[in-house]
């Protein structure tokens, strides 16, 4: 399609009047408009609306962003990828740790082998050990493992033990400590009800609480460590079949 | 640092870059429809976004430019610059990628 010279003409104008000078862009955009137009007239719009409506287009479009645009567009993606490290960072650094219990003297003992919900409920949601960071690339050390679960399922002792301790804490939420002797004890966090008092005896496979997301928790999961001394263990090493 | 600068910069680079990767020579009216076509309208890219970031491009090097003559004017068609598409390629992946790790984290059960 060719297009008559008044319409280039007026094209040109127009985004003269815009302030747009630069002789290549100029041009670059006079071929743009006439694209338009094209392919408004292609989709059997009315060649002189589509000319008018083009025309309007030009003098109401706002050149003066034009060059700044991109920071515009820079400042939004800074934004997002800001809110996207900091949730990440609170997702990865949901599991501080409590501060660990001094113990006293370690006689070889029985470690509490259960699985910490009822009925052998919940998948694993994360390993001990070494977790990544998502996106910063740091690596911090998990204190247990993660059990994911729905809300209000039974979590059981995992050995027989006498109540430690029973509390709250930002990040861990409520939580419980068992001690099952002189070496080990348990923790269980983010829990939605506790239903233990300390110093309670407890037997192993007994309910002492329900699984919740208390604390930095984005939705429901049993924490579970195990101490072994005063160093945290892999617990899928000691739960037996 | 810099590559950090270039990584925000990125956005609307890397969907240029990969329109341009996937369909050889373009010019910026084409850019706008193909764009508005595959994202159904959902994303529109306007003159204001879509020249300044094909300058910046042409500038750095990362594509060339070449002026046809159609339909009795000037038209101005950009395309990869060959000598730049591993780090076209490499700019691609890492939006991929941080979009892959975008969507982890929100389907996110900790
Ligand atoms: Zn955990």
């Amino acid at each position: 399609m060719i297009h008559d010279q008044q319409t280039i003409d007026r094209i040109r104008e127009l985004l003269e009047l815009s302030q747009i000078r630069d002789k290549d862009i100029l041009e670059e955009m006079t071929d743009h408009y006439l694209s338009e137009i094209e392919r408004q007239v292609a989709a059997q719009t009315n060649h002189q609306v589509a000319i008018r409506s083009t025309f309007q287009h030009i003098a109401s479009f706002d050149y003066s962003t034009m060059y700044t645009q991109q920071d515009k567009n820079n400042r939004f993606v800074i934004l997002i990828l800001a809110l996207a490290i900091l949730f990440s960072t609170y997702i990865w650094r949901q599991h501080s740790t409590l501060p660990i219990q001094n113990q006293t003297e370690k006689i070889e003992h029985e470690w509490p082998d259960g699985w910490p919900l009822i009925e052998s409920s919940g998948t694993i949601a994360a390993q001990f050990g070494n977790m990544n960071h998502p996106i910063l690339n740091r690596e911090r050390h998990h204190k247990g493992i993660d059990i994911k679960a729905q809300k209000g399922t039974a979590v059981i002792a995992t050995g027989d033990a006498v109540v430690q301790e029973v509390g709250y804490t930002e990040a861990y939420g409520y939580y419980i400590i068992l001690q099952h002797n002189d070496r080990y004890t348990t923790r269980y966090c983010h829990l939605s009800a506790v239903e233990v008092l300390q110093d309670d005896q407890v037997n192993k496979g007994v309910t002492i609480g329900a699984v919740g997301s208390s604390g930095r928790a984005t939705s429901p999961h049993l924490h579970y460590e195990i101490i072994d001394g005063e160093a945290v263990i892999d617990p899928l090493e000691c739960i037996r079949a | 640092m810099d590559s950090n600068k270039k990584f925000l910069n990125g956005t609307l680079n890397t969907i240029v870059l990969a329109l341009l990767r996937e369909n050889g020579k373009m010019y910026g009216y084409e850019i706008c429809q193909l764009t508005k076509d595959k994202t159904n309208e959902k994303i529109l890219l306007t003159e204001g976004a879509i020249y300044p970031t094909l300058h910046r491009l042409e500038k750095e090097g990362m594509i060339t430019s070449s002026k046809e003559k159609v339909n009795g004017r000037i038209r101005k068609y950009y395309a990869i610059n060959k000598s730049s598409l591993q780090e076209v390629d490499s700019q691609i992946n890492l939006l991929s990628q941080f979009t892959a790790h975008l969507r982890t984290l929100l389907n996110l059960s900790a």
